[in-house]
Order: C-alpha cells, then sequence, then structure tokens
C-alpha cells in the first residue's frame, strides 16, 4: 500500500511486444489493472487502425448477445450472475464465439418467424370458429325476413323491370358474406356499410367475448363476428371493398346448416393440432434461451474484454520491421515488477519465444496522479479529487481529511442523539457491505449514500462526541455528573416571588469555583433564558480557533510541497511571510481568546476588555487609557511589533521571489532535462533501468523558479503581476476565510434550535395531555416526531452541514497549499471496465 | 397469514418501534427521577406547582405513560418484524 500522503510516482515506459504475444501480454495487463496506455496513433481515423476488422467482429458478437439477451428478458427467465470472471479467450477462440452466437441467432430468429406465422394461422382458424358458431342465428333470421320482405321487394324494385311473370313470389337468392372485425370499427363500418350500399344490405353482428391475441404485437384484441345480406354482383363488390378498407377479414362460409356443421367439426380438429405444435415451438424457444441464458453473461464478460484488448492494440504502433508492436504507457514505478510478471505470464501463454522488453522513458510532459487507496480512504479522496485532482507528487489532502472533514461536520450538527441514529446507519451499510454492493441497486442516491458508507460512519461518531461537548441529545442536556450550579441556598419567597432568578457564580453556594461540570457543557444551561448569548460567544471564539488552526496548517503543508520540488526561494520568499502574516493578526488573536478564558473568572469579569475591539484598536494604534482595558502588562508595546510584523511581511510576498528569479534569468541558468529514450539492448525482460541517480527519477521542474521554456519567454512583468494577485488573494484572503469559519457557529446553532422546535412543537404535544390520554396522543405523535427528525434534522441539516463542511476543506484549507492541477491515472482494467458496464 | 404491509412499510416501522421503545424507555426513566429539564415538558398548570406533591405525582403519569407507549411500540415493532418475514417470504414463492 503506497503513501496517502504524495502521488504514486509514475514513469513513462515503453513496451516491445512481438506481434503474437501482444494479445496476451494485454491481457494480462488488462487483468492486473495498473497503466495506462497513451494513444501512438491520434490522428489515424478509427476505420484505418489496424485491427479495425477484429473491433468490428466484437462488435457484431456484442450486438447478437444484446439481441439475445432481449429475447431471454421478454421471456421472463433470469438470468443467473455467478460472479464468474472469466479471463479473455485466445484469438482462435473468437471464431468458436462467433460461431456460436450466429448459430444462437439464427435459430431464435427462425423459431420467433415460425412461431408468428403459427400464431397466425391459429388467429384466423379461431375466428372461423367463431364465425361458424355465431352465423347460425343470423340465417335463420335472414331466412324469416326474406319471406316478409319478398312481396314488398317484388312490387317496389321489380315491378317496372321484369315482367309480370316474375311476380308471384319467386324467392330472391341473397348473397352474403361473412367476417370478424374489430369492436372498435364496428359502427363506422356499419355507417359506410349504409351510405354506400344506400340502405340495400343488411349487417348482423355479434360479439365474440373472449379477446384474440394478435400474433405480431402479442395484444388482445376484442373482435365482433358480423355477416352481411346483399342481392346483386355490384353490392357483392361494394361490400367486398368496404371490408378491405376496413381491414375485416372475409371468410368462405357454407350456406348450408349440414355443411356448417361439417366444416366447424373440421375446423375444430386443425385447431387442436395448431394448439400442440404452438406449443411444442414456444417449449423448444424456452428451452433454447434458458440454455443462453446460463452462459450470457460468462458470454459478455469475454467479448468485451476482447474489444478492450482490440482497442487498446490499436494504439500501439507497428515498428519498422513489422515483427514486433510498440507501447508507451505510464505505470507507477512501484509496481514495475508485477507489470514485469504479467508480461513475462503473457509471453508464456502464447507459446511466443520473445520475451517483451519495457524500457523506462523520461519526459517533459506532466505524469498522471495515482493515488493507492482502498476501500475506506477511496471514499475522502474521491471528494478531493471532485475539486481537483492533486498535480503530480503534489501533497494530498485526503489523509487529513479524513479526520478533519467528518469533525467539522460534527461541530455544525453537534446533536448526540441524531449523531447515534446517523453512525447506527453507517454501522448497518459497513456491515452488510457485501450483501449491499451484490445488489446493486440502480437507484442513484442510494449509490451515493452507500459509496459514502464510511464518511457517514465517521461524521456520525463524531458526531456522539460533539453532541456530548454540546450536551444536546435530540435538544435536551443530560445530567451525568451532576451540574455545577445549584439552587439549594435561594430563598423560597423568592422563587416564588420572581419569574426569572439570576444565578451569580461569584456566590459560592450557587456556583461551587474550582469544581466546573467535567465533560462538556453543563446541563443547567439547557433551562437558561440567556442560554443562547453564552453559546453565541462560545462557539464563535470555537470557530475561529479550529478555522486558524486549519489554515495554519494548510500553510505548513505548502512548506512540504516547496521542499519536495526543491523550491527554497518560495520556501522562504512565500511560506514565511504568509505564516507570520496569519500568526501575528489572526494567530494573536486565538491566544488573546485563550488569555482571556483563563485570566479573567467571574469576579472581575465585568472588567475585561472586549477581544474584538483589542483587535480593531490595534491596527488603529489606538490605546485605552485606564490601566484595567489592557488584557495584559506589556500589550501596548507587543501589539505594534506585530502589526508591523505583519504589515512588513507584504513586501516580501510581493517582491522577493520576482527578485530572485531574475536574477537567475540573467546568470543564465540552462533548462532542465529533455526527452531520452534509452534501448539498451538487454534481450531479457527486465526494466533497464537508466543510469541517472542510482534509477531514481529526476523530480519534476520546480513549479517556483520559471523561464524553464525558452529563454524569450521570462517577463519580469507577467511574474510580479501574478505575484501581485497572489499575495493580496491571501491578504485578503485570510481575514475573509476567518471569518468564512463562523458557519461553524452558524449551522451548529441551527440546528439546536430546529431540533429545540421540534420536540417543542410535536413531541410536546403528546406529553402535554394530562392521564392516560397522554399515552394514546403520544403513541401517535411520536412516528411524526421520528419521521420529521429524520427528513429534517437529519437528511437537511445534514446535507448542509455536509456542503458546508466540504466548501470549508476546498477553499478555506486547500487554498493555502493545494494547486490541483493534474490529470487521474485512469489505467487499463478490466475490473474498471465492467463496472462502467453495470 | 396474510401480508398487510408492503416491505418498505414494515422495514420503516420496524426501525420507528425499536427507537420508540428505546427512547420513550429511557424518557419515562428520566420522568421517573423527576428530571428539572423534562420540566416544561410535563402537563402541569401554574396552579399545580404550589403542591410538590402533586407536582411528583404528574411526573409519575407521564414516566407511566410513556412506559405504555414503549409497550405499544413493542407490539408495533413485533407486528412489523413478523410483517417483514412475509413480505421477504413472498419473494422467494412468486419467482
Amino acid at each position: 500500500m503506497g503513501s496517502l500522503f504524495r502521488s504514486e510516482e509514475m514513469t513513462l515506459a515503453q513496451l516491445f511486444l512481438q506481434s503474437e504475444a501482444a494479445y496476451a501480454c494485454v491481457s494480462e495487463l488488462g487483468e492486473l489493472g495498473l497503466v495506462q496506455f497513451r494513444d501512438l496513433n491520434p490522428d489515424v481515423n478509427a476505420f484505418q487502425r489496424k485491427f479495425v476488422n477484429e473491433v468490428r467482429r466484437c462488435d457484431e458478437m456484442e450486438r447478437k448477445l444484446r439481441f439475445l439477451e432481449k429475447e431471454i428478458r421478454k421471456a421472463g427467465i433470469p438470468i443467473v450472475d455467478t460472479g464468474e470472471n472469466p479471463d479473455a479467450p485466445p484469438p482462435r477462440e473468437m471464431i468458436d464465439l462467433e460461431a456460436t452466437f450466429e448459430k444462437l441467432e439464427n435459430e431464435m430468429k427462425e423459431v420467433n418467424t415460425n412461431q408468428e406465422a403459427l400464431k397466425r394461422n391459429f388467429l384466423e382458424l379461431t375466428e372461423l370458429k367463431h364465425i361458424l358458431r355465431k352465423t347460425q342465428s343470423f340465417f335463420e333470421e335472414a331466412e324469416f325476413h326474406h319471406q316478409m320482405q319478398d312481396p314488398a321487394l317484388a312490387e317496389e324494385s321489380h315491378a317496372l323491370l321484369l315482367g309480370d311473370e316474375e311476380r308471384g313470389g319467386q324467392p330472391m337468392r341473397l348473397g352474403f358474406v361473412a367476417g370478424v372485425i374489430n369492436r372498435e370499427r364496428l359502427p363506422t363500418f356499419e355507417r359506410m356499410l349504409w351510405r354506400a350500399c344506400r340502405g340495400n344490405v343488411f349487417l348482423r353482428q355479434t360479439e365474440i367475448e373472449t379477446p384474440l391475441e394478435d400474433p405480431v404485437t402479442g395484444d388482445q384484441v376484442h373482435k365482433c363476428v358480423f355477416i352481411i345480406f346483399f342481392q346483386g354482383d355490384q353490392l357483392k363488390s361494394r361490400v367486398k371493398k368496404i371490408c378491405e378498407g376496413f381491414r375485416a377479414t372475409l371468410y368462405p362460409c357454407p350456406e348450408t346448416p349440414a355443411e356448417r356443421r361439417e366444416m366447424a367439426i373440421g375446423v375444430m380438429t386443425r385447431i387442436e393440432d395448431l394448439q400442440t405444435v404452438l406449443n411444442q415451438t414456444q417449449d423448444h424457444r424456452h428451452r433454447v434461451l434458458v440454455s443462453a441464458a446460463k452462459n450470457i453473461r460468462v458470454w459478455f464478460i469475454k467479448a468485451r474484454k476482447i474489444k478492450a484488448i482490440y482497442h487498446t492494440l490499436n494504439l500501439f504502433n507497428l515498428d519498422v520491421t513489422q515483427k514486433c508492436l510498440i507501447a508507451e504507457c505510464w505505470c507507477p514505478v512501484a509496481d514495475l515488477e508485477r507489470i514485469q510478471l504479467a508480461l513475462r505470464r503473457g509471453t508464456e501463454h502464447s507459446g511466443s519465444s520473445v520475451p517483451s522488453i519495457l524500457n523506462r522513458m523520461t519526459t517533459k510532459q506532466a505524469p498522471p496522479t495515482y493515488h493507492k487507496t482502498n476501500k475506506f480512504t477511496s471514499a475522502f479522496q474521491a471528494i478531493v479529487d471532485s475539486y481537483g485532482v492533486a498535480s503530480y507528487c503534489e501533497v494530498n489532502p485526503a489523509p487529513f481529511t479524513i479526520i478533519t472533514f467528518p469533525f467539522l461536520f460534527a461541530v455544525m450538527f453537534g446533536d448526540a442523539g441524531h449523531g447515534l441514529i446517523m453512525a447506527l446507519f453507517g454501522l448497518w451499510m459497513v456491515w452488510r457491505e457485501k450483501q449491499l454492493m451484490n445488489q446493486r441497486k440502480d437507484d442513484g442516491t442510494w449509490a451515493i449514500f452507500f459509496g459514502g458508507r464510511y464518511i457517514i460512519l465517521l461524521m456520525g461518531a463524531f458526531s456522539i462526541y460533539t453532541g456530548f461537548i454540546y450536551n444536546d441529545f435530540f435538544s435536551k442536556s443530560l445530567n451525568i455528573f451532576g451540574s455545577s450550579w445549584s439552587m439549594a441556598n435561594i430563598s423560597d419567597e423568592d422563587i416564588e416571588k420572581y419569574d426569572m432568578i439570576e444565578l451569580d457564580p461569584n456566590v459560592t453556594s450557587i456556583y461551587k469555583p474550582r469544581s466546573p461540570y467535567p465533560f462538556g457543557l453543563d446541563p443547567i444551561w439547557n433551562m437558561a433564558e440567556n442560554k443562547i448569548t453564552f453559546l453565541n460567544s462560545f462557539k464563535m471564539k470555537m470557530s475561529v480557533i479550529l478555522g486558524v488552526l486549519q489554515m495554519s496548517f494548510g500553510i505548513c503543508l505548502s512548506l512540504s510541497n516547496y521542499r519536495f520540488f526543491k523550491d527554497p526561494v518560495s520556501s522562504v520568499s512565500v511560506f514565511i511571510p504568509q505564516l507570520l502574516f496569519l500568526l501575528c493578526i489572526f494567530g494573536y488573536m486565538v491566544a488573546i481568546i485563550f488569555y482571556k478564558w483563563i485570566a479573567y473568572d467571574a469576579s472581575i469579569s465585568y472588567k475585561a476588555p472586549s477581544l474584538l475591539i483589542t483587535m480593531i484598536n490595534m491596527f488603529l494604534f489606538k490605546f485605552p487609557e485606564s490601566q484595567d482595558d489592557y488584557l495584559y502588562s506589556g500589550q501596548k508595546g507587543f501589539q505594534i511589533f506585530l502589526v508591523l510584523l505583519a504589515v512588513a511581511c507584504v513586501p516580501c510576498m510581493l517582491f522577493i521571489k520576482p527578485y530572485f528569479a531574475w536574477r537567475a534569468h540573467k546568470s543564465g541558468k540552462r533548462t532542465f532535462g529533455t526527452v531520452q529514450m534509452q534501448v539498451n539492448g538487454a534481450a531479457e525482460d527486465t526494466a533497464v533501468i537508466m543510469d541517472q541517480d542510482e534509477g531514481e527519477m529526476p523530480p519534476p521542474p520546480p513549479e517556483g523558479v520559471s523561464g524553464h521554456k525558452e529563454e524569450e519567454e521570462f517577463d519580469i512583468g507577467e511574474l510580479l503581476i501574478y505575484q501581485a494577485i497572489h499575495t493580496i488573494e491571501f491578504c485578503l484572503g485570510c481575514i475573509s476565510h476567518t471569518a468564512s469559519y463562523l458557519r461553524l457557529w452558524a449551522l451548529s446553532l441551527a440546528h439546536a434550535q430546529l431540533s429545540e422546535v421540534l420536540w417543542s412543537m410535536v413531541l410536546h404535544i403528546g406529553l402535554g395531555f394530562q392521564g392516560w390520554v397522554g399515552a394514546v396522543v403520544t403513541t401517535l405523535v411520536f412516528p411524526a416526531f421520528a419521521v420529521l427528525t429524520i427528513a429534517i434534522l437529519l437528511v437537511m441539516e445534514g446535507l448542509s452541514a455536509f456542503l458546508h463542511a466540504l466548501r470549508l476543506h476546498w477553499v478555506e484549507f486547500q487554498s493555502k497549499f493545494y494547486k490541483g492541477e493534474g490529470h487521474q491515472f485512469v489505467p487499463f482494467s478490466f475490473e474498471a471496465l465492467m463496472e462502467d458496464h453495470n | 397469514m396474510f401480508v398487510i404491509c408492503g416491505p418498505k412499510l414494515s422495514i420503516c416501522g420496524f426501525i420507528i418501534s425499536i427507537w420508540g421503545i428505546i427512547m420513550m424507555g429511557l424518557l419515562g426513566v428520566f420522568f421517573l427521577i423527576k428530571s428539572p429539564l423534562l420540566l416544561e415538558d410535563i402537563p402541569a398548570t401554574k396552579a399545580d406547582f404550589e403542591e410538590r406533591a402533586k407536582v411528583d405525582a404528574i411526573f409519575q403519569q407521564s414516566a407511566y405513560n410513556c412506559w405504555v407507549v414503549a409497550g405499544v411500540y413493542v407490539f408495533v415493532g413485533l407486528f412489523s418484524y413478523f410483517q417483514m418475514r412475509m413480505n421477504s417470504r413472498q419473494q422467494y414463492v412468486v419467482t
């Protein structure tokens, strides 16, 4: 486990891989997940790269797999995830996989088409069956009507056209068509028929009770059986056209009842046969899908790995002899051994005799930043990286954030009851880590909470601690050690007469001197009217103390940076004046806060001078006349000295560094190293160590001394302006950031008040009823109290305190030393790839 | 037996019940020892404060109330736990 204090030392390495061994080596490196490959063909089109065919084949495989997955999901078969992680298969196996997928896809497609055809057939037969059943009654009606209407028909339409011998009741043959139509279309259909045929057709319809399955979409539709009686061929063609238009299916229906009965029997048998065939087809399809579902996860992983490997191989260069591939990659120096081993394994797997070579290179490019984290530290590293990835080898704020972040959160949250709930929640998530990770809920909010489980646990634990300090449990205080204040000697008549009693700590019977409440706030303050006044003073001072401490620590970390990057000029000209400026003004303020707390007790507290006024007067050089208004003797001289020292720091910050740079430029220092390639002839696959400083990389060019690029670029004006901006930013930032830390006070006050309001407005209702009614009401009120506590005080206030603690870290703390201009190390890793897809 | 509450409701009920049992139990104890910090939370009028014994009785009554509530939540908790079991069992059966 590398150190979290600075990012890992990285090196640019060159890999020489033999063409046959390349695939296996990249596969091994992907499993290892420690190298980040650079694209050596950036201006080559994606379609012109060497392995574009293989990538295309992989895409095809993935498409087939996705089709199969969709079919499996449609059939409702569960896909079992065994958690197996197969290695990337060798290229020759790819052909086998492709064949398998092709076969499966074709089979599925065939089965699907067959099933569709069968279903259509089935639908037709079913409709025919319904028609045959329902039309029996129609025909009987039609005969009756025909008998009735015949004389009228004969008179009207045939009186003129036909001769006298046609009269006399020759039964007119009515033609008919029978069919099935969607229920929704029926009214319009009827109306259309009526209009188009001028009322000379006769429609009868009845509904089919059971809905029928549409073969294409699989929906259930309601249909109706209809039969249309007409006379003559013209009407017949008209009726047929209308039916076509309304997409009604017509069926041949025999006229005589005997024929109809025969047909019905035939249809029934055919339906039964078809049903059997359909069932068998369904079974077959199901079996195919089940067997596919067993392997589909593994296939997906294999296909994705192959594709990833070929994508990576596309980044490589083919060398002149066309026999080996050259790759450039960033890798951590500490892990070179493991990379060598992986390369050796890959070469062995592929059966190649020529070993792969790894060379280290020097370069002026900034390497990527790589922090080795585990599941605990990765969450904190993530919140630091959200602001900006650390520059290469810069001091990493994350290890300090692990403690300071939950602590500042807790200062703002400060309730032991709420902290306990939060800690228990975090504890449950940590305890059930493995199970919850496997459940893999896709809900984004849950994922955020689960990812920060260690943060939540720590925040809760620290909140319990600060809850004890503020003596706040769901807004009530606990009297654990016995309060130091006592009402024992207040006379009864005083208690009766006055609504409010002032307890004077100077009186020994009221307050025992030299025996304060051992840990935390005395519980009597919970009942005091001036509780907030007292706490305000305490919390404000505490916030400023914490702020100045954190900022000074930040400045000290910047010294660590200057020393690592071998920048002595900055160490002297930036660090020392910055630290002195901060300490002379705000460090002094912290000192007199402590002094005032210690030096003044209850008897002389009325004489204590205000610290804020003292600080303001310090800068106005205004000094009080009477000796009482001084905190300590010699204050006048000391304060003048501090102010002058602080003011003197400012020109140091402004001018020293540019002056040194200008001097260095004048004496013509050479530029730093250039890109060197070292290819030694050694055929072993050991890393070729550069012969420079016992194989240590020279530290990257120091950021402070400029003028390293080209001689002409040195501009003293630019440097002065940059330094001036930096100085002003720092000096004004000192004041504003110190004031910004007062949010620690503000939020803890808000939280305490909200908590109190929730108790007195919600739970108090339940407790305020006399007698046993109180129990009933409290039973109903308590869930409301619980839900509101969680929603308002834990979630809302928790997020708020989280945000403000984060802001304090990102702006106030990190602006003192953190550049955050690096880029993240993104290694080629199958694990990361699979996680992305899931 | 039947599943009356869904999975989420039963888990919520279970957690609130546990919280209720612990908090109401402790609150009852604090009422019993007549903690002065709970002075504002008892249903006593100004007239009641004349007599010491009356205030003591009110404290005791509040303590009993809290324990009754804790007792009710024991049953609610058991019921929710039972529902949780039913829900998880149903999940196995349906698939």
